[in-house]
């Protein structure tokens, strides 16, 4: 069982790090967000819950590819000012193949159970 | 703003600093991220309602961060693998750039170049075939190279479009069809190309399969980088391309099919050219109405010069399956039958485009040296000047022309001049003169085929300098000189004794056409124009064009420049006769002694009359529809309605017309064989009591398939059968020469125009006649005339004596003409270099003491002193009253 967890653990995390450029790119679709509720919103999703300090590369690494941009900075009454970020229009090209390809994996997926299945 | 403790601080940025190179990794902006730590550090102080950011803030802050692996996970992180794996991926990568490079080199860098190469050098087109015929298979073939980069430069990871994807699916169909066409055409050759290979060759055979299997290699490339969608039922949990492949049907096959399109036309010639010689006329004329219908007329003036071009799948093709595997002289008859025009009429064909070479280089090769027809222009080779002097004797009723002519050769080959020489009606040739080392030497006169196998030996064995001259029809003989020496000149000179023409018997004034060219295999004629001085006893009336008369020392003259190509109509002059014509008697050295010749001008037998029936035979060829009006106007139009007339259309099946046509009912199209339809016309006048046949034809470069058909019937007519011919335009006509010898075709002496036909037919014109008397025959108080007058009596008598009828004479007809120098049906004369080669070929060259000249000739002086001492002699005999 031991192996069995360590392989899961292993594989969860490489899913994990794939989904999550995806589920913030879904979040950004809907609305613009600086990044404390980037990681609220993705918290909401069991499973794919991520620290504040480990988004902020994710989020720069993404803005240098031209996916993200900081729209605006807002001031926030009790703490520093905050940078809002937003999907480019490429980022959003890019999400619906994400998209896209993800419905295929699903169906593939479903085909493969219905052929497994006695 | 919430403050920060330099210790704190201090912490932070160390921290900060050791993952600088991590985050830079990770492809994000380091400095960025310190901020947004900072910032949230900020944040979660504040919210705990702290004033100043202390060490332990830092370090809880940090542990979390460090814990959360500080965002810093690899985004695609290596699998776990063992070291052979990623051994096992790296070695596919590099395959993987080895066959980019590979395409890059085969499907693109290969078929660009070779169609660069063949544009400019023509390579394949000159050793094979042509594989870029037009501009469009260019365009076509440039389309492949196109197609794989495109191909190549849209799967590129870094380059994923949808767009450049669904242009690159399309463009590698086009590929795929172009290029399989061109490999099927290059598949004889294929094998060769792999062994070639072998020696470091044989790549640009290959090019078209190189690129079409760098094309289907592009495709699976496209397939694979495409976006695929599970195809439904029956075969659901397969998937097929989404895109940006097309189907082939869509793509590849309409490329292949245009190309097929394309070659038809090549086709059509490969397949058509040998039924457009079939010896049956029904099959002729369908395969000449293909041919016109489907071929390609610069295809077929190709196959006139080049056997070849058959290395690719499609003429081998037509040869399994058609049999077809044309000669150059079939594919030379065809061009004619198709398109009216001898294939040497018109300039050779060049390759296309970039490629401005000929595709025939006739730099060095001329397949008719030597022959008997005057064929295709050669290169380089250029009438440089022309002069004809003369005398006019209008008491002699005859005059003397010299042509002198100077070629000059400019290309890097000797090669000969042929001319075909329109000849005043009823004149003979009676000198040839060759200049070598600037000093003329005289021709020998000899035997017709004697003369040109002496020709042939010394001028294409030995290749020496030699002339020949030789009849080739009536009125008309082939003047060949070789070798023009390359980058030099020949200069020769024919002597032309005519009689002088007497349309109307009743009118006193006679006329002379001068001579012309009627084909030649040499250029420059149509800027060089000849000089004409003629000398004439009496003033002309009228000249042609370009000509005047003036009178030089006393003597009137007939001066001007003429054109001396082929295409200008021939020039006329007429000149007062003596009304009545007084009789001349002439004595010629050569005759038996104390014998003369007495000339005599008869009128008309009988008072002019038209034939009661007549044959009409019209050339349908297209080279008579320039002439159509005249032709109904001046001729049919003008003869006699009580004429029983039969009309004979000659196309390329004859067609039988009732009456007289109109100018509607004549079509002319191609080139047309003269054969079927004379011979129709010849079983229609045998059953009209061999009524005259009146040939109107345009130029005959083709021999007749009839005409042995011809000669029956003319030796069975037993010499009542004739066909009086005229000839509009320039041209061989073999037809006539074919049947020389029968004495069957006989050209009308037209003058002015075309009206002079049916006036010949109404035997108005005056005739000569010319009989030898011995001396007690000789009439008294005859002037003397000229010799030529004797030279005009042995050609009548040359024509009497190898009459088709009187065999048994021919060898005195040589020996007459030999006598004579006369170049005539039986004999030619011929110009060689030295005594040696006249031996070797049993003749002797001319006395220059007895040809004629312009000047006085030193026999003719000889003959006044004779023919005064003669008619001193007679006087005596004579008793007095």
């Amino acid at each position: 069982m031991s192996e069995n967890t360590t392989y899961i653990a292993q594989w969860t995390t490489q899913m994990r790090r794939g989904w999550l450029e995806t589920c913030i790119f879904n979040v950004l679709a809907h609305e613009e967000l600086h990044g404390y509720g980037i990681m609220l919103r993705l918290q909401d999703i069991p499973g794919l819950g991520i620290a504040e300090g480990s988004l902020y590369p994710l989020l720069s690494r993404l803005r240098l590819q031209g996916l993200l941009a900081v729209c605006r900075v807002e001031n926030s009454p009790d703490g520093p000012a905050r940078k809002i970020y937003g999907l480019t229009p490429r980022g959003r090209q890019v999400l619906a193949l994400m998209n896209d390809h993800f419905e295929r994996m699903k169906r593939q997926h479903q085909i493969a159970q219905k052929r497994s299945a006695p | 703003m919430i403050a920060w403790n330099p210790a704190a601080l201090d912490l932070f940025n160390r921290h900060c600093e050791n993952r600088r190179d991590a985050l830079l990794a990770a492809g994000a902006d380091p400095d960025e991220v310190f901020g947004d730590w900072k910032t949230l550090i900020e944040a979660h102080a504040a919210a705990a309602g702290e004033n100043e950011i202390a060490t332990d803030r830092v370090q809880r802050e940090l542990i979390d961060l460090v814990a959360a692996d500080g965002g810093l996970a690899d985004p695609d992180p290596e699998p776990v693998a063992a070291k052979p794996v990623r051994r096992g991926r790296a070695v596919r990568a590099a395959f993987g750039r080895f066959r980019t490079a590979l395409l890059w080199l085969f499907g693109v860098a290969l078929p660009l170049g070779v169609l660069a190469f063949e544009l400019l050098a023509g390579f394949c087109a000159e050793a094979l075939f042509d594989p870029i015929p037009t501009w469009l298979h260019a365009l076509l073939i440039a389309l492949v190279p196109i197609a794989n980069a495109w191909a190549l430069l849209a799967t590129r990871p870094q380059r994923e479009s949808e767009r450049a994807f669904r242009i690159a699916g399309r463009l590698n169909g086009i590929a795929l069809g172009i290029s399989a066409y061109y490999a099927l055409q290059f598949a004889i050759i294929t094998p060769f190309a792999f062994i070639a290979l072998i020696f470091g060759a044989g790549l640009l055979p290959l090019a078209p399969l190189l690129a079409f299997l760098s094309a289907s290699a592009l495709r699976g490339r496209l397939v694979h980088a495409g976006i695929r969608r599970p195809f439904l039922w029956p075969f659901a949990g397969r998937t097929i391309p989404v895109r940006p492949v097309t189907p082939w049907y869509k793509t590849a096959l309409p490329a292949f099919v245009l190309l097929v399109l394309l070659s038809l036309p090549r086709l059509a010639v490969q397949i058509g050219i040998e039924p457009a010689n079939d010896p049956d006329p029904a099959v002729r004329a369908r395969a000449v109405w293909f041919l016109r219908a489907f071929g390609s007329r610069d295809l077929l003036l190709r196959k006139c010069y080049r056997q070849g071009e058959n290395a690719d799948l499609t003429s081998l093709l037509t040869q399994k399956l058609f049999g077809a595997s044309p000669t150059t002289a079939d594919a030379q008859n065809a061009y004619y039958r198709v398109t009216g025009n001898p294939y040497g009429a018109v300039p050779p064909p060049r390759l296309k485009g970039l490629r401005g070479q000929e595709l025939i280089d006739s730099e060095w090769f001329d397949p008719a040296l030597g022959g008997d027809q005057v064929a295709a222009r050669v290169r380089g080779l250029a009438l440089a000047q022309s002069r004809l002097d003369g005398r006019v004797d209008s008491a002699s009723g005859c005059a003397y022309l010299e042509w002198t002519l100077e070629f000059r050769n400019a290309s890097k080959t000797a090669r000969e001049a042929r001319a075909l020489i329109d000849l005043p009606p009823g004149a003979v040739v009676s000198r040839v003169t060759l200049w070598i080392d600037d000093e003329p030497r005289e021709a020998a006169f000899g035997g017709r085929s004697q003369t040109r196998q002496a020709y042939r030996q010394v001028a294409v064995r030995q290749r020496r300098d030699p002339v020949l001259v030789t009849t080739a029809g009536p009125d008309r003989v082939l003047l060949q000189c070789f070798p023009v020496p390359a980058d030099g000149s020949l200069k020769t000179r024919i002597g032309i004794t005519a009689p002088l023409l007497v349309p109307d018997a009743a009118q006193g004034v006679a006329a002379l056409r001068l001579p012309a060219f009627a084909e030649q295999n040499f250029g420059g004629a149509p800027k060089v124009q000849t000089s004409v001085w003629l000398e004439s006893d009496r003033p002309a009336l009228a000249v042609g064009a370009g000509l005047h008369v003036e009178s030089a020392g006393n003597v009137p003259a007939i001066r001007g420049q003429i054109p001396a190509d082929a295409s200008a109509p021939a020039v006329c002059l007429q000149v007062p006769l003596e009304q009545p014509y007084r009789p001349v008697l002439s004595r010629d050295e050569r005759l038996p002694a104390d014998t003369a010749i007495l000339q005599t001008l008869e009128g008309p037998a009988v008072p002019a009359a038209f034939p009661p029936a007549l044959a009409v035979v019209v050339d349908g060829s297209a080279r008579m529809a320039p002439y159509a009006k005249a032709l109904v106007q001046d001729v049919l139009g003008r003869i006699p309605p009580d004429t029983a007339v039969c009309t004979i259309l000659a196309r390329d099946l004859p067609e039988v017309l009732s009456g007289i046509p109109s100018a509607d009912a004549l079509r002319f199209a191609g080139g047309c064989d003269n054969g079927a339809a004379l011979v129709a016309a010849a079983e229609w006048s045998a059953t009209n009591g061999f009524a005259p046949i009146l040939w109107l034809h345009a130029a005959q470069p083709l021999e007749s398939g009839e005409s042995e058909a011809l000669r029956q019937i003319a030796d069975f007519s037993r010499g009542q059968l004739a066909i009086y011919s005229h000839q509009f335009g320039p041209g061989a006509n073999r037809i006539a020469e074919k049947l020389a010898d029968q004495r069957l075709i006989r050209a009308i002496p037209v003058l002015a125009g075309a009206t002079d036909i049916v006036d010949y037919l109404q035997h108005k014109a005056g005739r000569w006649q010319r009989e030898r008397l011995s001396g007690a025959n000789r009439p008294a108080g005859v002037p003397v005339g000229s010799s030529h007058v004797a030279r005009l009596w042995a050609a009548d008598e040359i024509a009497w004596l190898s009459d088709p009828n009187r065999k048994i004479y021919r060898a005195e007809a040589v020996d007459l003409a030999q006598t004579f120098q006369l170049v005539t049906p039986v004999s030619g004369a011929v110009v060689l270099e030295t005594a040696a080669q006249y031996k070797a070929n049993d003749l002797t060259p001319a006395d220059p003491a007895t040809v004629p000249g312009i000047v006085p000739e030193p026999a003719t002086g000889l003959l006044l002193l004779g023919g005064a001492s003669l008619l001193l002699a007679l006087r005596r005999r004579i008793p007095s009253k």
